[in-house]
């Protein structure tokens, strides 16, 4: 096991190899709070659990408030306006392929913790701008983070 | 070393598939652990998770991901893992914690959902074979439990109706727990004529896959003090991990499972566990491993707990009661989250606080201990009053 690295095979050719590879397939939940924001995306809208003791709401959703460790049953409606925090510009795709170039923001909502990364569009785009939630049709929406089609400078 | 003790449990239902997800599973036993003790978050000074393997939730490094949901944010918070035996070893680790003299307070969560896996989540476990010596014959861990069940049966002479009492017995015990997913009246019969897994392991002698959680919370004597005057006792832990060539071993006894135990019962100072250990919460994901994990915690002989069964010693009205809970046959079985369950009814019996479970004796010391990997790993905990 000590050999020096030039004594060893340094060509895959020439060693035997097994394919393999873990295909794993998943159906996910939401979650309680996660249904509810999915709901409401269908409906058009930025549902927002609020915590009925110290009044924080959050981005993402979740059932129960990261600050006062109680569960949250409330929820709130968000304007669909929120700030541009942070953008990047991809150009390659998950899988490390060349893609279109595509925006992404990290939206903030005024009085909510936290915020949504999404797609955003518009000339002139820059932290600071203000972006606003374009629905799909709602014919088309699913209940999914995709029933908002982007985000749009106002 | 500290004497750490437990002041608080929780748990959720154990289903089959829930709504909610990991993250909000953590959080309902975590509350109700804390509520238990009258603690808040701010109170609890380290967090320990214990969660199988990631590709039951499907979540990447998943001990992160569900760290929020256990009350871990900011705080020192850590996941451990040993396979099917992380249930166990979580409180295990939430007890160094505190005995160490590192923090005051631990809150320990074990977690898992398995129902995101499709098909079924025991597809997981065929990539953890070897990849050119087992994964080739399509092996599953349904193979090697048979194998170790056959070896089991053939050493010591034991029949499957002797094995099928440990299951017909589980499942009634879990009648009586507010959180079971199979609970049922059954027979040794219908045992025998349950459709076959892979033999002789038959359908009721598996537990099922679930989703859940389960929580406990640990602390300093001097904190627990502060909270209650009725405390439970961590009075000995151990762990031991066998290579994975389970090739290597005979099967039909644990040994991983007695070091483990004997690791435990030394720091404890029990030197006969059978009159020391009222009752025992051991690991039955099959039926046969109760039997199996009775040995090897040196709560019956070699081959003798299929006798202790038939006589119902075991029973929860019998003089050594084994799972009253319900156990992962009758309970459910969301692999961390089932071993931490074993923890909590340790805790609730010890209380006189586990209802209709209550076994029947007085309890003063009762054991807890799960198993896993590939048949490798054992844990165990006994606590006090």
């Amino acid at each position: 096991m000590s050999m020096p690295m030039k004594e060893r095979i340094t060509s895959v050719d020439r060693q035997r190899t097994w394919e393999g590879e873990i295909p794993f397939h998943y159906e996910y939940t939401a979650g309680v709070s996660g249904e509810r924001f999915l709901r409401g995306l269908q409906r058009g809208k930025i549902l927002v659990p609020k915590c009925g003791n110290c009044g924080r709401s959050y981005l993402p959703p979740r059932a129960y408030c990261t600050n006062c460790f109680l569960e949250i049953t409330s929820y709130v409606e968000l304007k669909p306006t929120g700030r541009v925090s942070a953008l990047a510009e991809s150009h390659v795709d998950f899988q490390g392929r060349r893609s279109k170039p595509r925006t992404f923001a990290f939206v903030t909502f005024a009085g909510v913790t936290g915020g949504l990364v999404h797609f955003a569009e518009g000339k002139g785009l820059r932290i600071g701008s203000s972006v606003r939630a374009k629905f799909k049709p709602a014919a088309k929406r699913k209940g999914t983070l995709l029933d908002i089609e982007t985000f749009v400078k106002t | 070393m500290r004497r750490v003790a437990v002041i608080g449990a929780g748990m959720t239902k154990f289903r089959r598939r829930m709504l909610e997800t990991g993250r909000e599973l953590s959080f309902e036993a975590s509350r109700m652990a804390l509520d238990s003790a009258g603690m808040e978050i701010k109170d609890v000074e380290s967090v320990v998770m214990g969660t199988a393997p990631d590709a039951f939730d499907g979540i990447h490094m998943k001990g992160d991901y569900l760290m929020d949901g256990a009350g871990g944010t900011d705080k020192p918070y850590s996941r451990v893992y040993v396979g099917g035996g992380t249930g166990v070893f979580a409180p295990v680790a939430g007890w160094w914690h505190v005995a160490s003299g590192l923090f005051d307070s631990c809150l320990v969560v074990g977690e898992e959902k398995m129902s995101p896996l499709r098909p079924h989540p025991q597809y997981a476990f065929w990539s953890i074979f070897d990849h050119t010596l087992e994964r080739p014959l399509g092996v599953t861990l349904l193979w090697i439990f048979s194998l170790e069940m056959r070896r089991y049966m053939h050493v010591h002479g034991v029949t499957e109706e002797d094995i099928a009492l440990v299951s017909v017995k589980n499942k009634g015990n879990a009648m009586d727990h507010p959180c079971a997913q199979l609970p049922a009246r059954i027979t040794v019969d219908d045992v025998m004529k349950s459709e076959p897994i892979c033999l002789p392991v038959k359908r009721l002698d598996v537990s099922p896959t679930s989703d859940g959680a389960a929580a406990v919370m640990l602390v300093s004597e001097e904190v627990a003090r502060k909270y209650t005057d009725d405390p439970v006792w961590v009075d000995g832990v151990g762990w031991n991990v066998d290579t994975q060539y389970w090739t290597n071993r005979d099967l039909y006894y644990p040994r991983y499972v007695e070091k483990a135990a004997r690791m435990a019962y030394k720091m404890a100072k029990i030197d006969n566990p059978r009159k020391q250990i009222d009752f025992a919460e051991v690991y039955d994901p099959f039926d046969y491993k109760e039997l199996h994990h009775l040995e090897g915690v040196l709560l019956a002989d070699k081959g003798e707990a299929p006798k202790l069964t038939r006589e119902g010693v075991t029973q929860r009205d019998g003089d050594l009661p084994v799972n009253p809970s319900g156990g992962l046959l009758g309970v459910g079985n969301p692999i961390a989250a089932a071993g931490t369950m074993k923890v909590c009814e340790l805790f609730w019996q010890l209380r006189g606080e586990a209802g209709k479970r209550q076994v029947k004796k007085e309890v003063n010391r009762g054991l807890a201990q799960a198993w896993g990997d590939l048949l490798q790993v054992g844990t165990v905990i006994t606590m006090r009053r």
